[in-house]
């Protein structure tokens, strides 16, 4: 009797296991973030204060597989409405025709096409993405360089639901000119150069 | 400009009341864009209706930024009440005290005496 039941629940952990043991593949991460933790940083030099704006509407799907990396693709999109300044007339001015013009182009995009150069060291992956990014309705190829975190088994410590986390760092320039906003215009007062830093996890429940 | 030394009585105490008015309101509006300013740290920058600020995620360990609503007073404001403030006062300038006859007419002998 003693053993039938140790059978069982051995079978019981088997199971319970399995899905950890069967993931040994690519994993679909969801960058959806309801706590606003994943977030855009943008800055622009100008001659009184930078300018430092923040994006939390952040959303998208990547598909990572921890034992290939390289074969990494997907796609960050950032909703334009949520781009913030902390002074309001400017910030008036970021989301209107001659800037971002919010209402007609909702989204930015962020396509990862593939990965180059690609180092792994433990959990962590430092790799060059090859994509298009599209601003305003232009979409431009781009190579950024990029830092990937797969923590293993800790969604559950975040959202408490099992699963794991991959968190994507990101710091690079684009020029506002390559994307038509106010392109030549105000070069003295706004610089040319649209610094960019990603922070973003995407969530992977089981 | 009004020379109050050549106006009645009455129209200099007025001119006097104005004046005083004047440098009253340039020194409230003038302390109040200083305090307001001091108040929101010496912000060196524009204007802000929102601060942000940065945490981090213990869990992913991501910087992320937390907005709140907070008004803060940036230095073009600051400027524009210190201006404000300046131009009352130049305009009380113009509401000036009445000179008394017997120092008008001295000044006036030592002019001919040149």
């Amino acid at each position: 009797m003693k053993r039938l039941y140790k059978s069982k629940l051995a079978w019981a952990l088997a199971i319970a296991v399995a899905p950890g043991v069967l993931n040994a593949g690519p994993i679909k991460f969801d960058f959806k973030d309801p706590k606003k933790v994943n977030n855009v940083v943008f800055l622009l030099d100008a001659p009184l204060e930078s300018i430092n704006g923040t994006a939390v509407g952040v959303s998208g799907t990547v598909t990572f597989d921890p034992a290939k990396p390289a074969a990494t693709t997907g796609k960050i999109v950032l909703a334009t409405s949520s781009l913030h300044v902390d002074n309001p007339v400017m910030k008036g001015h970021l989301l209107d025709e001659k800037w971002m013009h919010a209402s007609k182009f909702p989204t930015i995009e962020f396509i990862v096409e593939k990965m180059t150069k690609v180092k792994t060291s433990g959990t962590t992956t430092t790799a060059t993405i090859v994509g298009k990014l599209t601003v305003k309705g232009v979409t431009k190829k781009v190579t950024v360089p990029v830092r990937l975190t797969y923590l293993k088994g800790l969604l559950i410590k975040r959202n408490r639901v099992p699963g794991d986390l991959l968190v994507l760092r990101s710091d690079f320039i684009i020029k506002r000119s390559d994307y038509g906003i106010n392109a030549g215009i105000s070069e003295d007062k706004v610089s040319d150069e649209i610094e960019l830093k990603l922070r973003v996890a995407g969530a992977a429940p089981h | 400009m009004p020379d109050a030394g050549l106006l009645p009585l009455g129209l200099s105490v007025h001119c006097r009341r104005v004046r005083l008015a004047l440098r009253l309101v340039a020194l409230v509006i003038g302390c109040s864009g200083l305090i307001l300013w001091l108040v929101g740290g010496l912000h060196m920058g524009w204007s802000k209706s929102t601060e942000t600020r940065t945490e981090i995620d213990e869990v992913t360990g991501l910087e992320y930024p937390v907005t709140e609503n907070k008004y803060v007073l940036g230095v073009e404001l600051l400027g524009a009440t210190l201006a404000v403030s300046g131009g009352l006062f130049g305009l009380s300038l113009a509401f000036r005290k009445p000179s008394r006859p017997d120092k008008q007419s001295d000044a006036g002998t030592s002019l001919t005496q040149l």
